[in-house]
């Protein structure tokens, strides 16, 4: 059994299209989900007043914070689809840039590790020697592995399995399969897997914009992805990336930050200083030892508290890497408060996908860039020089300004 | 207006437990069940005045499970909950011989009105029994 998302048979991708235009039905499953969640929310409040008129309100307290938890962790769903929503609509800003798929493929799997093995899941990489680089956007592609392999662990519960990730060549396309051998998907379900709000995944657990936001995304890149699958026996999602990816010269978009600059020309004249602001244990050690390992100085804060303590005590940091995501403060406060006391350090941002927005904001705030994770190491490095480079001449500019003023005073 | 019965069908566990509370609140009996295989079981050991019933579920589709109910009982009477964009499979309900549907979300005062009535009606049909208040 087979059903292909978008293909090279004209037919079969228009009548695709055609589907996922469907307004009325797109906005019936919104408005499913989001009613779902906003039932519970009205009457877990409406619950709280009937509590509330009895007149022993003492021993109705713990029922009280039940709802209201409750009303809290409905919202969150809400919000949870309407992120989804917001991806599927502009499926994450799509920068492209020469991507090693191998390599994120290993970051991506990596991520996943520690899930599967909770799971009893052995995750095989099968990657292809010599795949050509392609202009990708790194975020659309984790994305597009990310959701396969959040349904690929869900096929294989509650027994474990095994999910293998294949990529290789094939003329000149390049092809990526995420293949498990869970539950399978019967035949009548494979047909609307990838239209927008189909999931059968429990209440609560999925949101069915997964497989149509991948849709998407191999669509955007002139692709295609289709699925195999076996009830009982496992399924297998093909992923086609041609050889010249769609929008390699469009996809970029007006940089929210002006220059590319060049690193070439100017030579650090003392180890770059990073700031390394996360509170992901394992995350922070194995990026700090990774940069060090190049000759960065890295100093690391868990919260936003200690970032600016770490800031102000060092004084020559320069450049920030910053989760958006802190126990403490929110991303983009900790990002002005930096801006506020050091205003020449470059600040790039980390990002989860939920999380896309606040980056955003960050970029207006006068970030550098922004990163979503998993991010591949090599474009944080890239981007660290950059930033460094930026930062550098901008001080030399202020530093020419200045001897500029003093001849000028003096004359 | 006496205490009856009322069985709440639906997969969403907060939702239905929540509307359980608030309206055993309200002096009804309440139970609940999140599917239509569940709700099936219940009601031929139970009984039970008024169905309350989700027409989205897992397993049988709720016009499936309302068939089934009423071929079985026909006395209960149903209320369906839909979503807005199922005007049709409400529609069908109808014809099936729901005593009526109501738009989720609901609001709890309408649902409380509509299960009286409901109830009215299937103790003017049965006629006999206890005299209505």
């Amino acid at each position: 059994m087979e059903a292909t998302g978008a293909g090279p048979r004209p037919e079969q991708g228009e009548g695709r299209r055609l589907e996922l235009s469907s307004l009325a039905d797109f906005a019936a499953g919104l408005a499913h989900e989001i009613n779902n969640p906003l039932a519970v929310i009205i009457e877990a409040a409406g619950w709280v007043e009937d509590l509330l008129e009895d007149e022993e309100t003492k021993s109705n307290l713990e029922e009280m914070r039940r709802s209201l938890r409750q009303i809290a962790t409905q919202a969150g769903r809400c919000k949870e689809i309407t992120h989804n929503l917001l991806s599927f609509a502009r499926r994450v800003p799509g920068r492209v840039y020469d991507v090693d798929l191998n390599e994120l493929v290993r970051e991506v799997a990596a991520t996943f590790e520690k899930r599967a093995a909770s799971q009893k899941v052995v995750i095989g990489l099968h990657l292809g020697e010599g795949l050509p680089r392609r202009r990708l956007s790194p975020t659309a592609i984790q994305q597009l592995l990310v959701n396969l392999l959040n349904n690929a662990l869900d096929a294989l519960e509650p027994g474990g399995g095994r999910i293998d990730i294949t990529t290789r060549r094939e003329g000149g396309d390049v092809l990526l399969d995420v293949a498990d051998t869970g539950t399978g998907i019967p035949q009548e379900v494979a047909a609307r897997i990838f239209d927008p709000f189909f999931t059968t995944k429990p209440v609560g657990k999925g949101t069915g914009l997964g497989l149509s936001i991948c849709f998407g995304i191999a669509e955007d890149m002139g692709g295609s992805i289709s699925v195999d699958s076996q009830v009982g026996r496992g399924t297998t999602f093909h992923v086609r990336i041609p050889e010249r990816p769609a929008g390699e010269g469009d996809l970029e978009p007006a940089r929210l930050h002006s220059e590319e600059e060049d690193s070439d020309g100017i030579v650090p004249r003392s180890p770059t200083v990073v700031l390394l602001v996360d509170n992901e244990e394992g995350f922070v050690e194995t990026v700090a030892k990774r940069l060090e390992r190049r000759s960065l100085m890295v100093l690391v804060a868990r919260s936003g508290q200690e970032a600016i303590a770490r800031l102000e005590a060092h004084g020559a940091v320069d450049v920030v890497v910053l989760d958006v995501k802190l126990p403490d403060m929110d991303g983009t406060e900790v990002l002005k408060e930096l801006k506020r006391r050091a205003p020449l350090v470059e600040v790039i941002l980390l990002s989860g996908h939920s999380t896309v927005e606040s980056a955003i904001d960050g970029m207006r705030l006068g970030a550098f860039d922004y990163l979503v994770k998993p991010c591949e190491l090599r474009l944080l490095l890239r981007q660290i020089d950059k930033a460094r480079v930026k930062k550098a001449r901008q001080e030399e500019r202020i530093m020419e300004a200045r001897l500029k003023e003093i001849t000028m005073r003096r004359a | 207006m006496d205490e009856f019965t009322v069985l709440l069908v639906d997969d969403e566990i907060e939702f239905r437990d929540l509307l359980a509370k608030r309206l055993s609140k309200r002096k009804l009996k309440i139970f609940t069940a999140g599917d239509a295989a569940e709700a099936l079981r219940l009601l031929a050991a139970t009984p039970v005045d008024v169905v309350v019933l989700d027409v989205r579920m897992p397993g049988m589709s709720g016009t499936d499970a309302l068939r089934e109910i009423k071929k079985r009982l026909p006395a209960v009477e149903v209320l369906m909950l839909t979503g807005h964009a199922q005007l049709d499979v409400a529609l069908a309900g109808m014809e099936l011989g729901a005593f009526d549907y109501l738009l989720k979300p609901v609001d709890l005062d309408a649902l409380l009105y509509r299960l009286q009535d409901a109830y009215r009606k299937k103790r003017l049909r049965e006629g006999g029994g206890q005299p209505l208040r």
